[in-house]
């Protein structure tokens, strides 16, 4: 039956629908997790569009905050819309409140002019220390060092008196004067210390006062330094200083705010952003398009409409034209939202953090120019979900139905892998790549594969096109699910043929390592072993607690191991001894035989099947040769029986010449001799071949030695041989075959009758010997027997090598094979004249009393049933 | 006169057999084939068959098994084949005696003559009231102290005759030497003695047609005689 369900059609069919399967399912998990994970914009909602995903509050989220940053900075930079570098900014002001105040330079605080504020912060600051003297008549006196001069500054109720600047090297005497040391301070209130150079001053000193000040390099708008500012203002040492550190920090923000300022004009000019926003003081009455622009601090740089003459109409417009915005005015906290993410808490929050430089309440406006002109994020976002959202819904259906199929057609070619069409060829097809080493294949397919997809989707970014994605994602999934396929398939069917391990480099190694082992002689491998043994044990004893009980498991499973050895050697030796004892058909197990255990085995088993292979054949060849015998017998014997029937004819006629009469005598002789030849040659030769059945019972010895007595006791007495008998009187009994045991002793008594000298004794035994029946027929040879007894039994072989009488020369050896068939031990003794026979056989083990038989079962017409059935089978 | 078909494909043994058997009186029919046997015994009025086994066309077995089907009459096999299992087959198979060649003139002449008067005249041997043991063709009548085999008087001594008569009265069952001693002679057997084995073997020699091969007086080795109960 063919498996149509293996053929390559199909196969083919199933790794295209694969790799297709495979692509679908990567693009749209690709497009799942752009589109929902890393854009944000969840999972695919029916209502709303692009402004109400995720990833839109979020970034509107973010710009909103960024908008109020810009807002805010962009109202302390600018006046009137404009950015005036020679603004005044009150740096009390700026510091505390972090809003600029353009103020009047006349308006009281401490103002420098942005430009000098800027290069200031450019410049850094250098820290000084400041001295203030105040003395009791209300003089002040600065002290502090600039550069190589030590500045001397007096203030006499806010006015400046002097200021000098002393050269120190010169004055090296003044310097000491100049401070004031702790002897200084004591004396304070006693005595007038001239403290300054060149200014008589004997009004008593109030305080001496240390101040932390900044080096001027600047001065501030309607003031000469900041030290006449503080005299003018009457600020007392710690005013002062707290001025310095409000100074101070504007200098160390108003860079940065500056310009986050300029950047944020960049990044939030409309071509860059499609956030709009504006900050209106509410102060203002009228707003136009025209001086919209003077008024807000904004980002538009055009309404594009006629109708605004106030700030509701404004606010009208911004509803009319936006559809996402928020409104917030500061004076009533008002907050009007427009589909915007976020909450009045939000942007006061942010408010607080960023104020607005605006004198008095504002509003604030913030939206969305949902035409996303400009190229921001948003339009980014915009234009992904643009792309992405009609395929999104399938995205997700096709990656359920993708993971299905590619697991289905995986399955199915898992499955078929290897199988080929034909039902009864069972086995695994292997291709060349197949027979590549299992690493090679693995390098070749299975390291591309994981290389292109580590690099290839580090390249897949959310803001690829769909057309991009399609592409590139599809052909690198293709080409990687090929190469996947490819190895994956390979190494099933390895698997299923078994070669995955066997077909590997690895296995190669590890094979030549054993290959190399076994080639070495079994002592050096001992001897490696224990060395190796021995080292390890050693280098393990050194290493401390946990370095023992390693040792000790090592010796343990060592002791283990040679167990288990000893035992497959006792199974292998158990096999050999089998083997030996003539069970030569048994195998040893190889199972669980391992390592030389196992090469033993194997070479035993080989032997033991050769020799038993040898016996088979020659036990197979000594039956044709009987089979032989007894055919050529059966085609002697015809010719035989007309050469005895015609002499015999010829010896009735009447023939008168006494010659003729002899001459057929002698026919009739070797006629009849060649008839006992034949028969005595097939039955030599089956019986030496083990050819005959015997049939075991109990046999009373004497009686069939009497049995025998009775048949021979003519022959004997016709050549006058006297048979003298030895016999216990109580029954001898033996396990024999009857009929076989009289053929050994008649064929005896007939070797007797033929070649005993006439008129001489024949002495027959019987004995018991332990539990040994000992048979002994001795009697004197009429012929010298120059021969060895053992060829007497040879066949073909007789006494009388050089004479010719009746008798085929096979009697003994017949006689000598039947004995042993039936367990006994024939052997012929010859010493001079003398021959002797002994039979033994074990005697039969005793019945409680010997029975007379009650004669026989058929055995004859059973057997003969037997054939008749056989014989009748076989023909028609 | 009876007609006797001999055959065997050996032409020569066929005209021997003839020649023996045409002195004793006897008509032959000669086939050198299975079939022509088989032929031959459904046209002719054929009284015995001796036939070889190993033949051409069809064999002596397969013939005799064909023939057994219609007839009756004594078959005696005649071949080369000497194996105990061979002559229980053709036995078994229908034949009344079996004979291995090469085989002794005399004897054949004797089996078929054996045969022909079992055939022909025992039927309504048996006489009325008197003590009659019979197995086979050997027929011992008490009373008249007569012995015969095939209808052919034997003569046997007294001895000889209450041996047989003990073997014939209890057919089948073995007796050893002492068992028969004792209970012709009446008294106890003393030992090896071979007198009982010698009078066996002359019964044997009156009662068989051939004493190596008997059919009715047999030798149980190493445990007895018996009279086979045929």
């Amino acid at each position: 039956m063919r498996r149509w369900e293996y053929s390559g059609g199909w196969k083919a069919l199933a790794i295209l629908l694969n790799e297709a399967c495979a692509v679908i399912l990567v693009l749209s998990v690709v497009i799942c997790t752009l589109y929902m994970g890393s854009s944000g914009f969840g999972w695919p909602r029916e209502e709303g569009g692009f402004e109400n995903t995720s990833a839109y509050e979020n970034e509107v989220m973010e710009q909103i905050h960024r908008c109020i940053r810009a807002a805010s900075r962009e109202s302390k930079f600018e006046e009137n819309g404009i950015y005036d570098a020679d603004q005044v900014i009150d740096v009390e002001e700026y510091a505390r409140e972090n809003r600029a105040v353009h103020s009047d330079p006349s308006g009281g605080g401490l103002c420098y002019k942005l430009t000098d504020l800027l290069n200031w912060s450019l410049d850094g600051i250098q820290t000084i220390s400041l001295t203030k003297i105040t003395y009791e008549d209300g003089t002040a006196g600065y002290l502090y060092e600039e550069g190589d001069y030590t500045v001397q500054l007096v203030y006499e109720r806010g006015a400046a008196v002097s200021s000098s600047f002393v050269y120190r090297d010169e004055q090296g005497v003044l310097e000491e004067e100049l401070f004031f040391d702790t002897d200084a301070q004591t004396a304070l209130g006693e005595e007038v210390i001239p403290p300054i150079s060149g200014f008589e001053q004997t009004s008593l000193i109030l305080s001496v006062d240390q101040i932390a000040g900044i080096e001027e390099k600047y001065t501030p708008e309607a003031y000469g330094s900041i030290i006449d500012y503080a005299e003018e203002h009457r600020l007392s040492p710690e005013e002062l200083e707290a001025l310095y550190q409000d100074l101070e920090s504007a200098l160390s923000v108003i860079y940065n705010d500056f310009y986050s300022y300029k950047e944020n004009l960049e990044l939030f000019s409309p071509s860059m952003t499609n956030m709009r926003y504006f900050i209106v003081p509410n102060s203002v009455e009228q707003i136009t398009e025209k001086n919209f622009e003077q008024v807000a601090y904004t980002n538009i740089k055009k309404l594009g409409t006629e109708e605004i003459r106030d700030r509701e109409s404004l606010l009208d417009y911004i509803r009319t034209a936006y559809s996402d915005y928020l409104i917030f005015d500061s004076s009533n906290m008002e907050f009007e939202i427009s589909n915007m993410p976020v909450t009045l808490s939000d942007v006061s929050s942010y408010l607080k953090g960023y104020p607005p430089s605006v004198d008095g309440d504002y509003t604030l406006v913030i939206a969305v120019d949902s035409k996303y002109m400009a190229s921001d994020n948003l339009r980014e976002f915009k234009w992904q979900y643009d792309e992405i959202r009609p395929v999104s819904r399938m995205a997700v259906y096709g990656s359920v139905l993708g993971a299905l199929l590619y697991l289905l057609t995986m399955v199915y070619l898992t499955v078929a892998a290897g199988r080929g069409t034909d039902d009864r060829d069972r086995s695994i097809r292997l291709n060349r790549f197949d027979r590549l080493k299992t690493e090679a294949a693995l390098v070749v397919c299975g390291v591309p594969s994981v290389l292109l997809a580590v690099f290839g989707s580090s390249f897949l970014s959310p803001f690829m096109g769909l057309r991009d994605l399609i592409q590139y994602g599809g052909g690198l999934t293709f080409a990687i699910n090929l190469l996947f396929l490819t190895c994956y398939l390979s190494i099933v069917r390895r698997l299923k043929s078994g070669i995955l391990w066997k077909g590997s480099i690895l296995f190669m190694a590890a094979d030549a390592v054993r290959a190399m082992m076994l080639r070495r002689k079994i002592s050096t491998r001992v001897v490696v072993t224990y060395l190796l043994f021995l080292a390890g044990n050693f280098v393990l004893l050194c290493c401390g607690a946990f370095g023992f009980l390693l040792a000790v498991s090592l010796d343990f499973a060592v002791g283990a191991v040679l167990v288990q050895r000893a035992v497959q050697r006792q199974r292998v030796l158990d096999g050999i001894e089998k083997i030996s004892q003539g069970d030569l058909a048994y195998q040893i197990p190889l199972e669980q035989l391992g390592g030389d255990n196992r090469l033993l085995a194997e070479a035993v088993n080989q032997m033991g099947g050769g020799l038993s292979m040898a016996v088979e054949k020659s036990i197979k060849d000594e039956r044709l040769k009987t089979d032989l015998i007894t055919n050529v017998s059966h085609d002697i014997k015809t010719p035989l029986t007309s050469i005895i029937n015609y002499v015999d004819l010829l010896k009735r006629e009447e023939i008168p010449n006494e010659r003729v009469r002899n001459y057929l005598g002698i026919l009739e002789d070797k006629a009849q001799r060649l008839k006992h030849l034949t028969d005595d040659l097939v039955e030599a030769s089956k019986i030496s071949s083990g050819n005959v059945k015997l049939e075991f019972i109990r046999i009373n010895f004497q009686e069939l030695i009497n049995q025998t007595n009775g048949e021979f006791s003519e022959k004997f007495e016709e050549k006058g041989l006297q048979l003298v008998l030895n016999m216990p009187k109580e029954p001898v009994i033996i396990e024999a075959d009857g009929r076989r045991l009289w053929r050994i002793i008649e064929n005896l008594y007939n070797n007797a009758a033929k070649y005993a000298m006439p008129r001489t004794r024949i002495y027959v035994d019987l004995t018991v010997v332990g539990h040994m029946v000992r048979f002994h027929i001795k009697n004197i040879s009429e012929q010298p027997l120059n021969i060895e007894a053992g060829e007497l039994t040879e066949r073909f072989i007789r006494g009388d090598v050089a004479r010719s009488t009746e008798g085929s020369g096979l009697g003994l050896s017949i006689a000598k094979n039947l004995t042993e068939l039936q367990k006994g031990s024939f052997d012929i003794y010859l010493d001079g004249d003398l021959f002797k026979v002994t039979i033994i056989f074990p005697e039969a083990p005793r019945l409680e009393e010997y029975e007379e038989p009650e004669g026989l079962p058929g055995e004859e017409g059973r057997a003969a049933g037997l054939l008749t059935d056989q014989y009748l089978e076989s023909g028609e | 006169m009876n007609t006797i078909l001999v055959c065997d494909d050996d032409r020569e043994i066929v005209d021997a057999i003839e020649i023996y058997l045409t002195q004793e009186g006897y008509r032959i029919l000669k086939a050198y084939d299975g079939i022509q046997a088989v032929d031959m015994m459904q046209k002719k009025d054929i009284q015995l068959l001796i036939i070889d086994i190993m033949m051409p066309r069809l064999d002596g077995l397969r013939a005799t098994l064909k023939i057994r089907e219609k007839s009756s009459i004594p078959i005696i096999i005649l071949s080369a084949k000497s194996e105990d299992a061979d002559k229980i087959l053709g036995l078994n198979i229908g034949a009344d005696d079996y004979v291995t060649k090469p085989f002794n003139p005399l004897e054949l002449v004797a089996r078929v003559k054996s045969q022909l008067r079992r055939y022909t005249k025992l039927g309504n041997v048996a006489e009325e009231n008197q003590k009659i043991y019979q197995t086979g063709g050997l027929v011992m009548n008490d009373d008249l102290k007569e012995v015969t085999v095939d209808g052919e008087p034997v003569k046997l001594t007294p001895i000889e005759y209450n041996i047989l008569l003990l073997l014939v009265k209890n057919q089948g069952k073995v007796f050893s030497i002492n068992q028969i001693y004792e209970s012709i002679w009446n008294e106890d057997a003393i030992g090896a003695d071979n007198t009982v084995a010698v009078h066996i073997r002359h019964i044997r020699e009156k009662i068989e047609i051939n004493a190596k091969e008997p059919r009715y007086l047999k030798v149980v080795w190493g445990i007895g005689y018996k009279v086979e109960k045929l």
